[in-house]
């Protein structure tokens, strides 16, 4: 028997019954559509994560914040233990190998600033000229700051996109004077527009100034938010932030077993926790539908075996005219393959647009991964043929003689 | 064209054996018009089915066109009965949904050849419905429905046509229509076995047999009188 044939006779049984086929579709579509979504999401916010990370940029640094414990984002200045000095700085870069450089930032929160009528809070960031070069921070317009500022104490200040908006509107900021808890800056420079960091924080709404002149002028503290230590390698900065947390408890005489009084963070570290944190509950509901595209399997399988109890005079006829076991078994498995296959096309088609449609409607990200929407097609496929056979079996396993009886 | 020799068939229901046909012989030539008769019980379901090749006999002898049948596996059942009979049913056994050229079809679909279109309208012209190829089943008569049926039977040019009751389900006047097809296809040269429990039916037959408890007690020519039929004995 042509191939062609039983793929007409598959198709006809089930145009046959409409609403029987549309019910077993249905199965397998909802659970396909569920894991397209799912996965596209999944890809999606993975791959935001990357882009937001990729954008700091801070690949390749040890970050050492004050305090013990996980500190999240940089505490203000007046909030942290004084436990981090900017002689620590110099003595990591020059006494702990693989060290490439060393910035420093002191970041205070919620300070007030002016500008002729207008007033504003934000943050500002005392920061050594280096660390721009390893958290690359573009300008859009003006300049950053350099060492002459920084051994000077100049007071000049690079604004972010949305300061500059909150002081100056749509006026130009470049050379204008502006008041950071009445200390007058000269804004030098306006940072590109940013967007927002793993973390949540908002990198277009805060002011960096040189660290010599925030520590002296402004904050009259000593102490550091943050230190960023570039290595020379990425592949080091695992063991050379081993060697930095040594160093440090050494040098703040820290007795064996007692917690550190700093923290220690690799941005490699955090993507990981990251997309570690979303490929988890990705997994988790790729699960959960491949469990709904199950029971569609099951689903396929219940109407297919009412199917075949309903058609045992057709079977019968079929077999006194000639098909043999096999090709009722054929007929059937392709039934139900045709069924599982057209609900996953449609249920892949329609997750896709449901995570476009997501996408636009919630802000998530979504990516659509074909090689992962070709494996949950290929899982209807088998879900199809697995479910599909048992009724197959039971239909060409029927005797002729009492097929016809039924 | 059927050769039968010591013919067996045993059901067994749970530990008791069922004798449902007792050593028949038999012999049909190609081209004999033969009914198979005897009241319900006496085994000429089982014979049918096993001339049909839809069951095989326990034990005996079974030549169709040539070819030993007893023994054969599945398959090669399955292919004799698409090459060689034409099943005729008492129900039609029509696909409801499917119109009447596609269930002419049917037994062409299990083939390897081409012209399947062709040779179903072909075989419906020939049981005179060349007008009703895409009606379906519900939309004609009985007596369509059982030409449908035997249009179905002749299209793979079967070596037996065999029917089983073909007048049950229909009225004096279409069983009338029905056999009077029997009849042409008889004259075309068509070998035909007749299975009914009706005398008037069996009576359009060149030669009756008659089973009873699974066993010929009787074969009668169309010459012989229907008197002598109901007697049960030979002349």
């Amino acid at each position: 028997m042509k191939i062609v044939g039983t793929i007409r006779v598959s198709l006809k049984g089930l145009l046959a019954n409409k609403l029987r086929t549309f019910f077993m579709m249905l199965g397998v579509l909802i659970g396909i559509a569920a894991l397209t979504v799912i996965i596209s999401v999944g890809q999606g916010a993975k791959a935001q994560v990357m882009q937001r990370m990729e954008k700091m940029s801070a690949f390749g640094a040890v970050m050492i914040s004050p305090g013990g414990g996980m500190t999240r984002g940089l505490g203000s200045v007046e909030a942290v233990p004084a436990t981090l000095t900017v002689e620590d700085a110099q003595a990591i870069k020059a006494e702990v190998s693989n060290v490439r450089d060393v910035a420093m930032a002191q970041v205070k929160q919620n300070v007030a600033l002016k500008f002729e009528g207008q007033a504003t809070t934000t943050s500002v960031w005392g920061v050594t000229p280096n660390y721009v070069k390893i958290r690359p921070s573009p300008v859009a317009r003006g300049e950053l700051f350099g060492p002459e500022e920084q051994a000077a104490a100049a007071r000049v200040a690079v604004l972010g996109q949305e300061t500059a908006a909150a002081l100056f509107g749509d006026a130009d900021p470049l050379d204008q004077t502006i008041r950071i808890e009445n200390v007058p800056f000269k804004v030098i420079g306006v940072f590109k527009t940013m967007g927002a960091t793993p973390g949540g924080g908002n990198l277009d709404d805060r002011i960096f100034i040189p660290h010599s002149t925030a520590a002296r002028r402004l904050f009259n503290v000593t102490h550091l938010s943050q230190l960023v230590i570039q290595i020379a390698t990425r592949e080091q900065v695992a063991p050379a932030a081993e060697r930095v947390k040594q160093f440090l408890r050494e040098r703040h005489h820290i007795a064996p077993g007692m917690p550190d009084d700093f923290g220690v963070r690799i941005a490699e570290q955090m993507l990981g926790v990251l997309t570690g944190t979303s490929q988890t509950l990705t997994i988790f509901l790729s699960i959960v539908a491949a469990l709904s595209l199950l029971v569609g399997g099951f689903i396929v399988m219940n109407i297919m075996l009412i199917s075949v109890s309903e058609r045992t005079k057709e079977i019968g006829l079929r077999r006194a005219v000639g098909a043999r076991r096999r090709d009722i078994l054929l007929q059937f498995i392709l039934e139900a393959g045709a069924v599982t296959a057209a609900g996953g096309i449609v249920g892949v088609l329609l997750g896709i647009g449901g995570a476009l449609a997501a996408s636009r409607v919630m802000g998530w990200p979504a990516a659509i991964s074909w090689p992962a929407i070709a494996g949950a097609v290929a899982f209807a496929g088998v879900v199809g043929l697995v479910f599909g056979v048992q009724p197959a079996r039971r239909a060409a396993a029927l005797h002729p003689v009492e097929a016809l009886r039924a | 064209m059927i050769t039968m020799e010591g013919l067996h068939k045993i059901y067994k229901m749970g530990d008791v054996e069922v004798p449902a046909v007792r050593g028949i012989s038999l012999h049909i030539q190609k081209g004999e018009f033969v009914a198979l008769t005897g009241p319900s019980g006496c085994g000429k379901s089982t014979l049918m089915n096993l001339i049909g090749c839809l069951d095989v006999p326990s034990g005996g002898s079974y030549l169709l066109d040539g070819q030993e049948v007893a023994g054969l596996d599945d398959d090669a059942l399955s292919t004799i009965r698409n090459r060689k009979i034409g099943f005729v049913f008492q129900s039609f056994n029509l696909l409801p949904r499917a119109t009447a050229l596609e269930n002419v079809e049917l037994p062409l679909i299990y083939r390897d050849e081409g012209g399947i279109r062709a040779k179903a309208a072909a075989a419906l012209t020939s049981v005179g419905l060349a007008d009703r190829t895409h009606h379906r089943p519900a939309e004609l008569s009985g007596g369509q429905q059982q030409r449908v049926a035997i249009a179905r039977a002749l299209v793979t040019d079967p070596a037996i046509l065999l029917a089983d009751e073909p007048t049950g389900n229909l009225d004096t006047k279409a069983s009338e229509e029905v056999m009077a097809l029997f009849h042409d296809l008889h004259r075309q040269g068509r070998t035909i076995v007749l299975v009914t429990h009706e005398p008037d039916i069996a009576r359009h037959a060149e030669r009756v047999i008659r089973l009873v408890d699974g066993r010929v007690v009787a074969e009668v020519l169309e010459a012989e009188t229907p008197a002598m039929m109901e007697t049960g004995g030979r002349p």
